[in-house]
């Protein structure tokens, strides 16, 4: 991969990189034949934050080889942090004519054998072309992940769509004096009614906690939003701000508006923020606001300490928080993610196919969305459904139980695929995926564990990760992406 | 136990709580009916530095309304942080354009008041404001806050200290606060001495160091005297203007003094020789 970029395209792709960073740690380069995706998940899995840049954005960009036939994408993974101090070096923004970064890989692709030679010793090739002939060159060690970190995506029909100018957004959060510092993760409390927006501080329950000495409540009329399209009068969401605050530095460094879609309390946030060239997505959890059950203590230290949890939870009334993003070995979910911009946007907006009685099937880890993916939808709409068959390869050792009893029921036969087979599946859609939502099951209440379309209330919870048993049973020719 | 009052003045008042909370976490509020008394007489003070002053309340508040079983006197006791969260909040920037500081909003009024919420005493702030598009916005806070009995307010009374030996109009606090910041890393110890002819030093002397800094032709504020030493003092032969009376005082304590300047028009120095300086 190669691309080049000039001075002018510096200053978006520093400030995406400082965004970034205060996201996560670990950033994860996409790069494939349309668009180049940095994206990073935070250390909670709270918190998920990814750039597209469009080829358009770069003077010069090149993915693959077509002589030798490699299409897809690459992938690697680096600090943030590395990245940042190089291209925020003083010197480099007064005399930097133009930057071009290539992603070299290490082993060659001969090598059958082992399928994960991208992950050997790739390296990522910083060149800087300054002022008086001064070139730099920084190399960076690109690591292979095992696992990559894609969010699901979101339902459009019960979602609601707020968009607001970055300044208006900092005024208010500026009110509420919060504690500066590492440690601290300050929540704040959202309420959006009819015609007026109340933020609390999380710390309101000030006879609780001995620590907290201020509570800042602020109440300001709907109107500061550009766009207000509230599905429900009232809702309220809870979420932490340190994300919150660097993708809102973000965008006012930019001078862009924010979009933000969420559905309710225990539903991720969605905030896009569209530039010149590039786009932007944030997705940040959400808790529900503490108060509403005892048992929502628990999800006010959720969000801290968000694993992958193996065992199942047994409230069925209280909806956990969700998690942001699923880990997936299968690219084809970032390809989808990472498609063009265009893409996505028309995609989500379009209406989902009328639901049918359908089958639980494997669906999306991301269990809000309900993917009934059904064998017996007309054939018309199945082979762009399959498109959207599980973020992993079957076999996997996610599957749970019930994941894998609907896989076989479905009948498309898909279990005793190989890799190969699979990507071929997919392979003839190519990367334009025309994506559609399909409804929720209307019965189902969000539930966090991955019983692909949760059905009733007192659906039985089974673990979320089989183990290994399962999958060792079933000898799969399935290679995972990045050998640990 | 009632207490409501608007603040007219709130960069003042915001700027007492900086200084003071430079000095103490916590403080202690007294509202009266004609002043504010802001007490900060923790013991453990490093280097020993106590707040007490008195604030006019028509100096930063209107419509002032309070009643209490006590005299009318209620003292609270408070987190300074807490507090000035709240005022931050409602301080414009004040003739800076440095906006962190204050609030993007334009603030018509600001009320303070003593609450209850869920059994705790709290002060709340009701502030109204525009945006800056012109739309409304209420911005509320609640400061927790802790009653004092009136046992204990009786024991707030201020030290003991013999009557100055002199007194001198300090110059410029920002000034003086420019050297002591360098003394600060040379000497924990700062020896200030003052004489009749306004003559003002501060030095530090260490084994590495000696350092002297002498202000010149400060002003001698003529303290009335209204002890009955007046008529003795008038036979006494007039003090020696060279002569310098001096007292040591922690640099740390100094400094954080001296961070107060925000507040000071002017400041005068009362020098008891070596046992206080008050100021």
């Amino acid at each position: 991969m190669q691309a080049t970029f000039d001075a002018y395209s510096l200053k978006p792709f520093t400030r995406a990189l400082a965004c970034l960073s205060r996201y996560g740690e670990e950033l994860c380069i996409y790069a494939s034949s349309e668009t180049l995706s940095l994206f990073c998940t935070n250390s909670s899995k709270s918190a998920y934050c990814r750039f597209k840049f469009n080829k358009e954005f770069f003077s010069k960009y090149r993915v693959g080889d077509p002589s030798k036939g490699v299409q897809d994408g690459v992938v690697g993974q680096l600090m943030a942090k590395s990245l940042l101090s190089i291209l925020k070096h003083k010197t480099v923004e007064s005399t930097l004519e133009r930057c071009e970064i290539s992603i070299v890989e290490g082993v060659s692709a001969e090598e059958a054998a082992d399928e994960t030679q991208d992950g050997l010793e790739s390296k990522l090739v910083v060149r800087l072309h300054c002022k008086h002939s001064v070139i730099k060159t920084h190399k960076l060690l690109l690591l292979g992940s095992t696992t990559l970190m894609a969010p699901g995506i979101p339902d459009s029909s019960n979602e609601t769509l707020l968009r607001i100018g970055p300044r208006a957004i900092r005024d208010m959060i500026e009110q509420f004096s919060l504690p500066k510092g590492a440690k601290s993760d300050p929540q704040l409390i959202w309420t959006f009614g009819e015609t007026d927006v109340e933020v609390r501080s999380l710390e309101s329950s000030i006879d609780t906690r001995s620590r907290a000495q201020l509570a800042t409540e602020l109440t300001i009329s709907a109107d500061e939003f550009d766009l207000y399209n509230l599905y429900e009068a009232p809702t309220t969401i809870t979420f932490h701000l340190r994300e919150f605050n660097a993708t809102i530095t973000f965008a006012e460094i930019c001078g862009l508006g924010l979009d933000i879609r969420f559905t309710d309390s225990a539903e991720p946030l969605f905030i896009d923020v569209e530039g010149d060239n590039f786009e932007t997505l944030f997705v940040i959890s959400t808790s529900q606001p503490p108060g509403s059950a005892a048992q929502a203590r628990l999800a006010s230290t959720g969000p801290r300490k968000r694993l992958r949890e193996d065992t199942p939870t047994d409230s069925s009334r209280f909806k956990k928080p969700m998690k942001v993003v699923q880990s997936t070995t299968d690219r084809m979910s970032i390809a989808r993610d990472t498609a063009p911009a265009s893409n996505r946007l028309s995609s989500s907006r379009q209406m989902p196919p009328p639901a049918t009685p359908v089958t639980p099937s494997p669906g999306h880890q991301h269990s809000s969305h309900h993917t009934l993916h059904a064998p017996q939808i007309s054939a018309s709409v199945a082979p762009k459904l399959s498109q959207e068959l599980p973020l992993f390869l079957p076999g996997s050792s996610q599957l749970s139980i019930l994941d894998e009893v609907a896989l076989r029921e479905s009948g498309l036969g898909i279990e005793h695929m190989s890799a190969e087979e699979f990507n071929d599946m997919f392979e003839a859609h190519g990367e334009e995926v025309n994506i559609e939502e399909v409804p929720p099951n209307p019965n189902s209440t969000a539930q966090t564990d991955r019983i692909g379309g949760g059905l009733e209330e007192d659906a039985m919870f089974t673990p979320t990760q089989t183990g290994d048993t399962l999958s060792n049973d079933e000898p799969r020719a399935f290679y995972p992406l990045f050998e640990d | 136990m009632r207490f409501r009052a608007g603040v007219e003045n709130v960069t003042t008042f915001f700027r007492i709580m900086q200084s003071v909370e430079k000095l103490q976490k916590k403080c202690i509020i007294k509202f009266t009916e004609e002043n504010m008394h802001v007490i900060c007489n923790n013991d453990a003070n490093e280097g020993g530095i106590q707040v007490w002053s008195q604030i006019k309340i028509d100096s930063i508040f209107n419509n002032y309304r309070i009643q209490s079983n006590s005299n009318n006197e209620i003292t609270v006791n408070l987190t300074c942080e807490a507090l000035m969260g709240a005022l931050r909040s409602v301080s414009t920037s004040s003739g800076t354009s440095n906006s962190a500081s204050g609030s993007s909003y334009e603030t018509d009024e600001v009320i303070i008041k003593l609450a209850k919420k869920n059994d705790q005493a709290v002060l709340n702030f009701e502030i109204t404001g525009t945006t800056r598009v012109g739309r409304k916005v209420r911005i509320g806070h609640d400061v927790k806050i802790e009653v004092m009995k009136p046992a204990d307010v009786v024991k707030l009374s201020e030290p003991m200290c013999p009557e100055p030996d002199i007194h001198v109009l300090l110059p410029s606090l920002q000034k003086i606060r420019t050297i002591v910041e360098r003394l600060r890393s040379m000497s924990d110890v700062l020896a200030i001495r003052a004489s009749q002819s306004g003559c003002l030093q501060l030095s530090i002397n260490t084994e590495s160091v000696k350092v002297d800094t002498e202000w010149k032709n400060c002003t001698i504020p003529q303290m009335m005297k209204e002890r009955a030493s007046q008529d003795d003092n008038a036979d006494d032969p007039p003090p020696d203007p060279e002569h310098l009376f001096s007292v040591l005082v922690s640099v740390k304590s100094f400094l954080k003094f001296l961070s107060s300047h925000v507040v000071s028009t002017t400041t005068i120095a009362c020098i008891c020789q070596n046992h206080c300086l008050i100021l």
